[in-house]
């Protein structure tokens, strides 16, 4: 891309680092050359209202390669997969705390907050684990292309 | 063979013509149907992407006359030119089915 690119071309630059970086490694200077060359067109065809419909075009454009460029990844199905097990804990977790919730004292102002205690630590050990297993899982990935 | 989608239709058509970069690959688009079809640089790359991937199309050094070498251009492959050739019969059928049944106008002779 050209120093003086304008603004518009920076952002959608930027824009295309929310696809997945094989595809961007290969194609992300051939598009954003595109995207600039149409621009200048545009504007010296008709520089006020054809540049909105520009934009919004190219947006819709970027926004619809994005979803199907990763959904050509394995990344969807991994992250899908790696949810299933902390999902599976939770589930596991739940049904234990409504029999050990039937053992606490109900009266008890402590039982609030150890059932929320209890559901942070929950939360966060789904998001974790999701986290680590969708690593674990993409490894061979990631040092295949290093390679 | 699936129908192409009219995106690798368009595309396949413009480089039947010639070899070509990506902006002008968008251009012949539009001039082949009157304005009527614009394509986003993603889609053109996505699909570029799995037409190269099924070996339609492949990417060549250029027209070598001093053009812009910074440029990645592309070429229709034999296999893409005959995957070509099999959609355009089965729209010409379409189409002949479609006129015998009086839906769209006979091509006027004159």
């Amino acid at each position: 891309m050209e120093p003086t690119a304008s603004l518009d071309t920076r952002c959608y630059q930027a824009a295309l680092y929310l696809c997945p970086p094989a595809f961007r490694r290969e194609f992300s200077q051939e598009i954003v050359r595109v995207f600039h060359e149409a621009r200048h067109d545009t504007q010296v065809a008709s520089p006020r209202g054809g540049l909105c419909a520009f934009w919004a075009r190219m947006s819709a454009d970027l926004a619809v390669t994005i979803v199907r460029q990763w959904l050509r990844t394995a990344w969807p199905f991994i992250v899908v997969i790696s949810m299933l097990y902390p999902l599976m804990a939770a589930s596991a977790i739940a049904k234990f705390w409504r029999r050990a919730s039937a053992l606490l004292p109900r009266a008890t102002a402590d039982a609030d907050v150890i059932l929320l205690v209890l559901l942070t630590a929950v939360v966060i050990v789904v998001i974790a684990a999701t986290i680590i297993l969708t690593l674990w899982f993409t490894r061979p990935m990631l040092y295949r292309r290093r390679v | 063979m699936a129908a192409l989608t009219p995106a690798v239709m368009h595309i396949l058509l413009s480089l039947a013509g010639g070899e070509r970069h990506g902006y002008a690959i968008l251009k012949e688009v539009l001039t082949q149907t009157n304005n009527q079809v614009r394509l986003g640089p993603g889609t053109l790359y996505g699909t570029l992407q799995r037409l190269m991937e099924c070996g339609w199309v492949d990417e060549t050094d250029g027209p070598g006359d001093g053009s812009d070498e910074r440029r990645r251009y592309y070429r229709l492959s034999r296999s893409g030119r005959e995957a070509l050739r099999a959609e355009v019969e089965r729209l010409d059928a379409l189409v002949r089915g479609a006129r015998a049944r009086g839906i769209v106008p006979r091509p006027s002779r004159g």
